[in-house]
C-alpha cells in the first residue's frame, strides 16, 4: 500500500503504460541499428565468445536488457495498482487522431494487470532460456521479438478499439517472421497458416469495429463511449460473431485450432511459448462480452459456446494422449485448458471469470516452462519425440524435477499454480451449468493421463541410448530461469490471493454488466429503439445490418 | 446566358495542362534535335521530371488560388480535381524516376518514352477535371493512344509487342463503347455537359447510354469482367512503364469514374448502382483468387491491382464525400505502394530474361535486405495490414467506413471487401515468404547495386507509408478537402434539361 502510494504519489500513473507499449518499440529500434550479431558460446561454456563482429554491443544481450527494463516496469505497475479501487487504473489518454476520435488510451484493470505482468516478465525469462538456440541475424530477430512484445502489451492496454486492433496485428507480422525465418523445416506453410487464418478473424473484427465506430455516431473508438451503445439483438449477434470468431481463431477454440499446433511445433521456442499466451480469451472478456451482452445471454450462443467448450477440454485432452512428440502434446494440452478459459468465461459467475482469468495466467507460467524444457530436450538431442528419450530421470535429476513439476501444475493439482484456476472454473460453472461442469471433471482425469504418459515416457521407463546416457543437466542461466518458474508455480499455488484480490472488482463488473446489461437491453428490444445515448445527446444510429 | 468561355478564364482553368503541355513540346523538340547527347534519353527523363516538379507548382498554386474551373460548367477547380491530379504527378515522377535507372542500365529506350508518358499524364490530368463528356473523351484518348505506345516501348521483345497489340485492340474496343454511351447520352440530353445529363430524366436512350458509358470506363479501371487485358499488359509492358500504368492509369479512370458517377449519371443510380455492386464484388473475389496462382510477379501484381479496382468500387458505390476523400486517400497510398514494389522489382526481375517470378525473390533478405523489406512494406500496404502496411490501413480503413456510413450501409459488399483481402494475405504473403524464409539458391544472381534514384523512390515511399501509416491525420485532411465542388449554377439554369430536350 506504501509503495502504492508513493510511486502513483511520484506521477507514474502519467507516464507508465505509454512506455511500457512504446520503450520496446524504441528498444526494437536500438537493437536493430546498434546491435552486432555475435556468435554465441558453443552450448555448455559459461562465457560468450567474442569472436565474431566487433563494433558494438551484442544484439542478443542487447535485446535482453530492454526487455529486463520492461519487465521491471511491468512490476511497477502492479505495486501501482490499486486492488480496491474499480474501473481502469494507470489511465493514459493522448491524442491521436483527432479526425476520426481515436486516441491512444491505455489503462488496466484487474483482468489485464495479470496478463501484463505475466508478460512483461516472461519475455526475458523465455530469451535467457533460448540464449543460444538463435544463432542467425540476432539483430533482426531482437528487434522483432521486441516489436512482438510492445503489440502484447499494446493488446493488455489499449482502450481505444482501433488502437487495440493496431496492437492486434502488431502482434501477427512479427510473430510470422519469427515462426517463418528461424522455425523448423515445415515454417513457412505453418506460419502462412497462423497468419491467413488470424486474419480471417481479425479483419471481420475490423469490419465489426466499423460498424461499431458508425453507430456511434463515428466519433470515438474508446470502450467507454462504445459500452453506452444500445443495439438490437441482431445487431449485437452480428458483431458479437465477429469478434468472437476473431478471438477464438486466435486462441484456437476447437474447432478453429488447427494452426496452433503446427505453428507451435514449427516454430522456435519462445515463439512457441509466445503462442502461448491467452490474448483471444483475455480480449473476448474485455471487449466482446461487455460490448455484446444480450449476445452473450443469448440462449444458441451460450449453448454452442459452452458445448464447444467442453468439447475443447476432452477431445483436446485426448488427442494430447497420442501425440508423438512433446510440443505437440502440449499444443494440445493448451487446446483443452482453452476449454476451460471458455467455459469459466461463458458460465458467467464471479468465481468462474476469476478461475478463466487464473488458468489464462497460470497456464501462461505453466506451458512456457514445459516449451522451455522441450526446447532444452530438442537442443540437447535435435528432437523431441517421447519415443526417443527414457530414463531420464537418472541422467538429468534437475530437468526431471522441473518436468515433473510443470506436468504435476497441468493437471491441476493441488499446491501447484495449475489447481486454483481450474477449481475456481469447475466450481463457479457448476451454480449455473452443474451438466458442463460434470463434463469438464473428466478433462482433468484426461490431463493426468497425458501428462503423466509423458514423465512415464521420458523419464521413468528403463529403455535409454548411449547419447541420451551423456546429456547434460540443466546449468547457468537455464537453471536460474527455471528456479524462477518453480517458484512462480508454487507461490501461486498456495497463494493466490494477491492475485485473485486485484482481478475481484473487474471480474464482478464484468459478469454484472453481461447479466444486467441484458435485462437493462431487452426493455429495450421490445420497444424497438436503437437509440444511442451518447455525450453528445442522443443519437439514432439506424439499422446498420439488413 | 453565356455559354462561351472567356480565354483568360480558359487559360487560368488549365494552368497546370498548359504548363504540363508546353514542357512535353519543348521536351519533344529537345528529343528531336539533341541527337548528338551520348544518352538523350536519360537526359530528357530528367528533363521531364522537371516538368513534373514545375507542372505540380502550378497545380498547388492553382489550388490554392481557389479558383473554381470554367463558369460553363465544363471544367472542374474542385479540390479533387487537384488532389488526383497530385496524385497523377506523384505517381509520374516515380515512374519517371525509375525509367532513368532502367535506361542507364539497359539502354533500351528512346527519347520518346518520358515525352509519351507527360502526354498521357496529360490526358489524364484532363481526366481528372473534365466536366464536360466531349473533354472526358478527349482526355481518355489521349492518355490511352500514349500508353499503347508505352506498353510496346521495348521495340526488341515480342511479348511487349504483344502486349501492346493486344492493348490497343482491346482498348479501342472500349474506347468505342464510351463513344457511343457518350453519344447517346447526348442524344437524351442535347448536351455533353455532366451539369445538364445530370438534370435529364433518365428515359430508355439515357440509360442505355449510361450502360455503355460504364462499360468503356469498367474497362479503364480494369473492372472484371472487363479486366482480361491487364495482366499480359502489365507483364508484358517494361517495369517502369507497368508501375505508371498501375498507379496513374488506373488514378486517372477512377478519377473520371467518380466525377461521371457523382455529377453526371446520380439520376440513374437506381440502375447503376446494382450493376456497380456485382462490378465491385466480382472484382475483388476474381481478382483476388486468380492472383492466388500466379507465380509470375508482375501478373500477381496485375491481378492485385484488379482487387484493388474492386476495393475502390466499394467506395465509388457509398457515394459520399466522406467516400471521395477515401478514393484520394486509397489512390495516394497505392500509388505509393506501387513505386515502392516496382522500384524493388525493377532491379530484382533485371538479373532475368523474363519477368520476376517469386522463385526469383528467394532468399533475397539475406542477400539485400533493404530490397526485401521495401517490397515487404509495399506488398502488406497493399494487403492493408496495419503498421507494418503503414498507409494501406487506413486507406482500407476509410473505404470501409465509407461504406458503412452511406446512406444505404454496404454490409454485405463489406463483408465481402473482408474476405478477398484475407485471401489475398494468401498470395502478398507467399512472396514475403519467398524472400524471407527461404535461402537464396547458390545460382541465383546477385540483385545490383540500387542506383540512387531507384533509392531515392523506395526510400520515399516506404518512410512516406509508414509514417501516415501511425499519423494520417494530414493526408486525410488533405484528402477531405478534395471533395467534388459544386457545378456553377449558372450553367445549369442556362441549359436546364426540359428546354433542350424540346429542342431536340
Amino acid at each position: 500500500m506504501n509503495m502504492q502510494a508513493s510511486l502513483i504519489g511520484g506521477g507514474i500513473d502519467r507516464w507508465l503504460l505509454p512506455a511500457l507499449v512504446l520503450w520496446p518499440l524504441i528498444g526494437a529500434a536500438i537493437v536493430l541499428v546498434l546491435g552486432r550479431d555475435k556468435r554465441p558460446a558453443p552450448t555448455g561454456a559459461s562465457l560468450p565468445s567474442d569472436s565474431l563482429g566487433g563494433g558494438g554491443p551484442d544484439a542478443r544481450a542487447l535485446t535482453l536488457a530492454v526487455l529486463i527494463v520492461e519487465a521491471v516496469l511491468g512490476i511497477a505497475a502492479w505495486l501501482a495498482f490499486d486492488a480496491d479501487v474499480a474501473g481502469w487504473q494507470l489511465r493514459t489518454d493522448l491524442t491521436w487522431l483527432p479526425d476520426l476520435g481515436a486516441k491512444l488510451s491505455l489503462g488496466v484493470d484487474g483482468v489485464s494487470l495479470p496478463m501484463l505482468v505475466l508478460t512483461t516478465c516472461l519475455m526475458p525469462l523465455a530469451l535467457l532460456a533460448t540464449w543460444d538456440q538463435i544463432t542467425t541475424r540476432v539483430p533482426s530477430y531482437g528487434a522483432l521479438l521486441l516489436a512482438l512484445t510492445s503489440g502484447l502489451v499494446g493488446v493488455f492496454t489499449a482502450l481505444d478499439l482501433l488502437l487495440f486492433y493496431l496492437a492486434w496485428e502488431l502482434m501477427l507480422i512479427p510473430m510470422y517472421f519469427i515462426i517463418g525465418i528461424w522455425g523448423s523445416a515445415g515454417r513457412t506453410r505453418a506460419a502462412i497458416k497462423y497468419v491467413v487464418l488470424t486474419m480471417f478473424g481479425s479483419l471481420l473484427m475490423l469490419a465489426a469495429i466499423a460498424a461499431l465506430y458508425v453507430m456511434g455516431g463515428s466519433a470515438s473508438f474508446h470502450l467507454d463511449d462504445l459500452l453506452r451503445l444500445s443495439m438490437g439483438l441482431q445487431t449485437q449477434l452480428w458483431l458479437f460473431g465477429a469478434f468472437f470468431l476473431a478471438f477464438a481463431i486466435k486462441s484456437a477454440l476447437v474447432p478453429f485450432h488447427t494452426w496452433l499446433p503446427d505453428a507451435q511445433f514449427e516454430a522456435p521456442v519462445i515463439g512457441a511459448v509466445v503462442l502461448g499466451l491467452k490474448v483471444g480469451t483475455y480480449a473476448l472478456l474485455r471487449f466482446a462480452m461487455p460490448l455484446f451482452p444480450a449476445a452473450v445471454m443469448h440462449e444458441t450462443v451460450q449453448g454452442v459456446v459452452l458445448v464447444l467448450s467442453v468439447i475443447a477440454i476432452v477431445w483436446g485432452a485426448l488427442v494430447a494422449m497420442v501425440q508423438p512428440d512433446l510440443r505437440k502434446v502440449l499444443s494440445y494440452s493448451s487446446i483443452s485448458h482453452l476449454g476451460f478459459i471458455m467455459l469459466g468465461c461463458f458460465a458467467l459467475t464471479q468465481q468462474s471469470v476469476e478461475g478463466a482469468v487464473m488458468i489464462m495466467v497460470n497456464h501462461g507460467i505453466t506451458t512456457s516452462a514445459l516449451f522451455l524444457l522441450a526446447g532444452f530436450l530438442k537442443e540437447r538431442s535435435g528432437t523431441d519425440r517421447l519415443d526417443a528419450f527414457g530414463g531420464l530421470a537418472r541422467v538429468v535429476p534437475l530437468f526431471s524435477v522441473m518436468l515433473t513439476l510443470s506436468l504435476l501444475s497441468t493437471i491441476g493439482l493441488p499446491g501447484t499454480n495449475g489447481f486454483i484456476g481450474e477449481f475456481l472454473v469447475l466450481i463457479g460453472t457448476y451454480r449455473t451449468q452443474p451438466v458442463f461442469a460434470i463434463i469438464a471433471t473428466t478433462g482433468v482425469v484426461f490431463a493426468s493421463v497425458y501428462a503423466l504418459r509423458v514423465a512415464q515416457r521420458l523419464l521413468f521407463s528403463t529403455l535409454d541410448t548411449k547419447s541420451n546416457g551423456g546429456m547434460r543437466d540443466l546449468h547457468g542461466r537455464q537453471l536460474a530461469v527455471m528456479a524462477v518458474f518453480a517458484i512462480a508455480m508454487l507461490w501461486l499455488g498456495f497463494a493466490p490471493q494477491p492475485v485473485l484480490r486485484r482481478m475481484e472488482h473487474a471480474s464482478g463488473a464484468l459478469v454484472e454488466r453481461v447479466r444486467g446489461g441484458n435485462a437493462g437491453f431487452s426493455s429495450a428490444a421490445i420497444s424497438g429503439s436503437h437509440a444511442l445515448a451518447s455525450p453528445a445527446g442522443s443519437v439514432t444510429s439506424g439499422a446498420i445490418l439488413p | 446566358m453565356t455559354d462561351f468561355v472567356l480565354p483568360a478564364a480558359l487559360l487560368r482553368a488549365l494552368l497546370p495542362e498548359i504548363t504540363l503541355t508546353i514542357g512535353t513540346l519543348v521536351l519533344l523538340l529537345i528529343g528531336a534535335w539533341g541527337g548528338s547527347s551520348s544518352s538523350p534519353t536519360r537526359r530528357s527523363t530528367r528533363f521531364a521530371i522537371g516538368v513534373v516538379l514545375a507542372t505540380t507548382a502550378a497545380v498547388v498554386l492553382a489550388w490554392l488560388s481557389g479558383d473554381g474551373g470554367t463558369l460553363d460548367g465544363r471544367l472542374a477547380g474542385d479540390g479533387f480535381r487537384y488532389a488526383m491530379d497530385l496524385v497523377l504527378l506523384l505517381g509520374t515522377a516515380g515512374s519517371l524516376a525509375l525509367l532513368d535507372t532502367e535506361q542507364a542500365r539497359t539502354n533500351a529506350y528512346q527519347a520518346e518514352v518520358p515525352v509519351l508518358m507527360l502526354l498521357a499524364l496529360c490526358g489524364m490530368m484532363f481526366l481528372t477535371a473534365a466536366r464536360d463528356l466531349m473533354f472526358l473523351f478527349i482526355g481518355v484518348e489521349l492518355m490511352s493512344i500514349a500508353v499503347y505506345v508505352l506498353a510496346g516501348v521495348n521495340r526488341s521483345s515480342a511479348r511487349s509487342a504483344e502486349a501492346s497489340l493486344k492493348y490497343f485492340l482491346l482498348g479501342a474496343f472500349s474506347s468505342g463503347f464510351l463513344l457511343y454511351g457518350i453519344a447517346l447520352l447526348y442524344g437524351a440530353a442535347g448536351d455533353t455537359r455532366l451539369s445538364v445529363i445530370a438534370a435529364t430524366p433518365a428515359g430508355p436512350i439515357y440509360l442505355v447510354g449510361v450502360a455503355l458509358l460504364l462499360v468503356g470506363m469498367a474497362f479503364k479501371v480494369a473492372a472484371v469482367p472487363f479486366h482480361l487485358w491487364t495482366p499480359d499488359v502489365y507483364d508484358g509492358a517494361p517495369t517502369p512503364i507497368t508501375a505508371f500504368m498501375s498507379a496513374c492509369v488506373k488514378t486517372a479512370a477512377f478519377a473520371m469514374l467518380v466525377r461521371v458517377m457523382v455529377e453526371g449519371i446520380e439520376p440513374a443510380i437506381q440502375n447503376w448502382h446494382p450493376v456497380l455492386w456485382w462490378l465491385a464484388a466480382l472484382t475483388m473475389v476474381v481478382g483476388n483468387v486468380v492472383a492466388l496462382s500466379q507465380r509470375n510477379i508482375k501478373r500477381m501484381l496485375a491481378y492485385s491491382s484488379i482487387a484493388h479496382s474492386g476495393y475502390l468500387l466499394v467506395a465509388v458505390l457509398a457515394f459520399s464525400p466522406a467516400a471521395t476523400a477515401a478514393i484520394v486517400f486509397y489512390l495516394f497510398a497505392y500509388t505509393l505502394a506501387t513505386l515502392g514494389a516496382f522500384a524493388v522489382l525493377g532491379i530484382v526481375g533485371e538479373a532475368t530474361e523474363t519477368a520476376p517470378t517469386i522463385d526469383d525473390l528467394a532468399g533475397l533478405w539475406h542477400v539485400r535486405p533493404g530490397l526485401a523489406v521495401v517490397l515487404a512494406v509495399s506488398l502488406l500496404a497493399f494487403l492493408g495490414f496495419p503498421l507494418a502496411g503503414g498507409a494501406g490501413f487506413f486507406a482500407k480503413w476509410y473505404v470501409l467506413r465509407a461504406a458503412l456510413a452511406g446512406t444505404t450501409p454496404l454490409m454485405v459488399l463489406v463483408v465481402v471487401l473482408v474476405l478477398a483481402s484475407v485471401v489475398s494475405a494468401g498470395y502478398y504473403l507467399t512472396a514475403i515468404a519467398a524472400m524471407f524464409n527461404q535461402k537464396r539458391p547458390g545460382n541465383a544472381m546477385m540483385p545490383v547495386q540500387t542506383p540512387p534514384l531507384s533509392a531515392a523512390v523506395m526510400l520515399v515511399s516506404v518512410v512516406l507509408l509508414l509514417v501516415l501509416g501511425v499519423f494520417p491525420t494530414p493526408a486525410a485532411r488533405l484528402a477531405a478537402v478534395a471533395t467534388l465542388g459544386a457545378v456553377p449554377t449558372t450553367s445549369v439554369s442556362s441549359a436546364s434539361a426540359p428546354s433542350s430536350t424540346v429542342a431536340r
